[in-house]
């Protein structure tokens, strides 16, 4: 018979009759008491009286249950006020031709009391439809506003179209790669025809087709200043809500609100997270440089403070100077460790940058073979390079820093006396430096976990050592585009190499411009 | 043991006084007269009170950078300077090198090896600065820069004019670090100041001349990062 009261019933729909059958049961009932009024008064009063009484039954009704009923109610009156009063009674023949101007004019008013009766109501209903979606839509507003997360925005999003529009709404938002965030399996499963193709190609046209509709279901970009933020699918469950201008006015709208939002709210992220990395960032390298300091200052003063005590002093005995040269020693190893750690800090949080210029290789490995010198004391260091061999574009601290690390590690781990062999050729594009001992070798399956964090081949308590010297080398060699690994030798022992690549050294002017 | 004897004053303007006492000590048994500051305008005073002989400058003091008292001393005085610094600071030892500092040690550094840096600045402040001796034997490398010949092992050596500049410069300098810009400015002028691989290439030519084994250089060492030195006996 009529839509069930929808608020999201279109304001140009007409005849609704909010109670059905109910009024047309009035209408009658109305008659019947407007009769039942008038009978014992009949006596008393003129018949232009009692029309009155049945007209104000039609205003009544007409009020109260709209305009079917109304004109129910004055065809009924008419006929009632006829059969019960106009002579002859109890019939529905006039005798006195005057009476049919009365009835006429009777039916004429209570038809157009219900026609107007009827408009007032529907434009009181409209009214009251226009002020309820106008504080839905401030009030998802409202909730947009004060949104800090894609989640509220979704829930303002639902709850504004279910109560406006009866429709569901799934939103797809831009995430942080760039690509359409594809939807709940839920929302997936409950919105029949929902196609991502469609959603895909809405989005990537970047708003330029506009809103495209498929079936009932409509894909509404959401076109933000700065770029578009995602896709709004709205399922109505009546297709026909927005076919009213007003209504797609509305979707629009709200779209360009929701767009905004995520905007602002993917900004807010965007600013939050880079204050959150500059603070982190901050941190770490003010919590480096006090690291530096405070334990490289007390270490410096407890070596160099052992070293001073032994200088020119007879009268120690042989106890204290050994204690003297524990104190030393662990200072020594301390510090080692304490510069392994500050040297994979700084690597690992890019506060150091290569300085790359053309190096010479030999003079690189002569420095780290220099600089290990005394840990190296009870090796022998054999070093064959070829004469021509090139310079490499490098940070030399750094890649002494690789030497320096497998030089300490094949003095540690192997025994004392045997030879420690460094080599270095070109090969290819790469050239290749290798620091070969004559030790036990890596444990067989471990060749690549030892390049780890906090790994070490051999836990032994008496080979003191975080782990981290191989990181460190595999980290810096990396930086480079190299590659760092290790093989066991047939003929026993381990062989670290590594790769820098060859690049094109620059021109060299042997001889100045001028001579002296 | 002591070999420079009892003149010699050193000031070490240092702000932790654990490091600024062991330095203090070590000097002190060389026989050395040493004067200790905190800060670097104590730093200033002492050095013009005291007319040290040597002056070392760590590179961090509270109030101020250590290159900005090298800069200050070496406007009136040519007194060695050997700084201190910390490990990873390249960039502020070459700058303060430039200054007009003559050696640097990173901290931790060994008791043994500073004064070895003293000792060889002390004798060289002795000697003259600037001044090279006509005859330096470095092992069995000789060299007479009067007579521009290098031999080895009593044999002469060939060296390209270029490389015969280098080695001149180094010994000019012997014991103080050189920066490779300075040493690049220095042989082939101003403008190659970057082009610190000439100074890389021609040193690699010089090793494999005069050194016995060049990757395990006895006297013309390397500063990484750094320079170069030449390494006296």
């Amino acid at each position: 018979m009529e839509n069930p009261p929808h608020l999201y019933a279109t304001d140009a729909g007409d005849g609704r009759k909010p109670h059905g059958w109910q009024g047309y049961a009035w209408a009658l009932a109305a008659a019947s008491i407007a009769t039942l009024l008038a009978t014992p008064l009949a006596s008393h009063l003129d018949l232009a009286n009692i029309v009155m009484l049945y007209t104000f039954a039609v205003v009544v009704i007409a009020f109260r249950f709209g305009k079917g009923a109304a004109v129910a109610a004055a065809v009924l009156n008419v006929a009632a006020f006829d059969f019960f009063f106009v002579p002859p009674q109890f019939s529905f023949a006039v005798a006195d031709a005057q009476y049919l101007l009365t009835l006429t004019v009777m039916l004429a008013i209570g038809l157009v009391i219900a026609h107007l009766a009827a408009r007032l109501k529907q434009e009181a209903t409209a009214a009251t439809l226009r002020e309820q979606r106008a504080h839905d839509l401030y009030e998802m507003a409202r909730l947009l506003s004060a949104a800090l997360a894609d989640e509220q925005i979704n829930g303002a999003a639902e709850q504004f179209f279910a109560r406006s529009f009866g429709a569901k709404v799934v939103l797809m938002v831009r995430d942080h790669a760039g690509n359409l965030s594809i939807p709940g399996i839920a929302d997936l499963l409950t919105i029949d025809g929902l196609d991502m193709a469609v959603a895909g190609r809405v989005f990537e046209d970047d708003g330029a087709t506009g809103t495209v509709v498929a079936g009932s279901l409509r894909y509404v970009p959401l076109k933000a200043p700065m770029r578009t933020r995602g896709v709004l699918l709205v399922a109505p469950a009546d297709a026909s809500v927005f076919e009213d201008p007003d209504q797609q006015r509305q979707l629009e709208t709200v779209a360009v609100l929701i767009a905004i939002a995520l905007e602002r709210v993917h900004f807010v992220t965007v600013a939050r997270e880079a204050t959150v990395q500059m603070e982190g960032e901050r941190l770490r390298s003010d919590l480096l440089a006090l690291l530096s300091h405070d334990l490289r200052t007390p270490l410096t003063a407890i070596l160099g403070s052992a070293e001073s005590l032994q200088l020119g002093a007879t009268h120690l005995t042989r106890d204290q100077s050994a204690l003297i040269d524990g104190i030393r020693d662990q200072a020594r190893c301390t510090s080692d460790l304490v510069e392994n750690i500050l040297a994979m800090a700084r690597l690992e949080s890019g506060a150091v940058r290569l300085s790359r210029e053309w190096q010479s290789l030999e003079e690189i490995i002569g420095s780290a073979i220099q600089a290990r010198a005394s840990a190296l004391a009870a090796h022998r260091v054999e070093v064959s390079l070829p004469v021509d061999l090139p310079l490499v574009e490098c940070d030399a601290t750094l890649i002494e820093r690789v030497l320096v690390n497998l030089l300490e590690n094949a003095a540690k781990y192997t025994p004392p006396g045997s030879a420690i062999y460094i080599r270095a050729c070109v090969e290819g594009n790469e050239v290749r430096v290798s620091v070969a001992d004559r030790g036990a070798g890596v444990p067989r399956g471990r060749e690549s976990a030892i390049f780890g964090k906090f790994v070490r081949a051999n836990k032994s308590a008496e080979v003191p050592g975080l782990g981290l010297g191989l990181a460190i080398c595999r980290t810096i060699v990396e930086a480079h585009s190299g590659r760092i690994w290790v093989e066991n030798l047939p003929s026993g022992g381990a062989n670290f190499a590594f790769t820098l690549p060859r690049g094109n050294p620059p021109p060299f002017e042997l001889e100045p411009p001028e001579q002296p | 043991m002591s070999t420079v004897g009892p003149t010699g004053n050193v000031l070490i303007v240092e702000d932790e006084p654990e490091i600024r006492r062991f330095v203090h000590h070590a000097l002190a048994t060389e026989g050395l007269q040493v004067y200790e500051a905190g800060t670097l305008q104590r730093g200033l005073v002492e050095a013009g009170m005291r007319k040290p002989d040597l002056v070392i400058v760590d590179l961090g003091l509270p109030d101020g950078e250590g290159t900005d008292l090298v800069r200050a001393l070496r406007a009136w005085t040519q007194v060695p300077v050997l700084v201190l610094s910390a490990r990873g600071a390249e960039a502020q030892k070459i700058a303060a090198l430039d200054a007009g500092a003559d050696d640097y040690l990173t901290k931790p550094f060994s008791v043994g090896e500073m004064l070895a840096r003293v000792r060889a600045l002390l004798r060289r402040s002795l000697r003259g600065a600037g001044q090279a001796p006509p005859l330096l034997v470095l092992g069995n490398v000789q060299v007479d820069l009067t007579a521009r010949s290098v031999t080895k092992h009593g044999a002469a050596v060939h060296l390209t004019p270029i490389e015969f500049r280098l080695l001149t410069c180094l010994v000019a300098n012997a014991g103080r670090v050189m920066t490779y810009q300075h040493l690049v400015r220095e042989i082939w002028g101003p403008t190659y100041g970057e082009q610190t691989h000439y100074a890389r290439i021609v040193m690699q030519h010089l090793r494999q001349k005069l050194e016995d084994d060049a990757a395990q250089p006895r006297f013309l060492m390397t500063e990484i990062g750094i320079g170069y030195r030449l390494a006296l006996p």
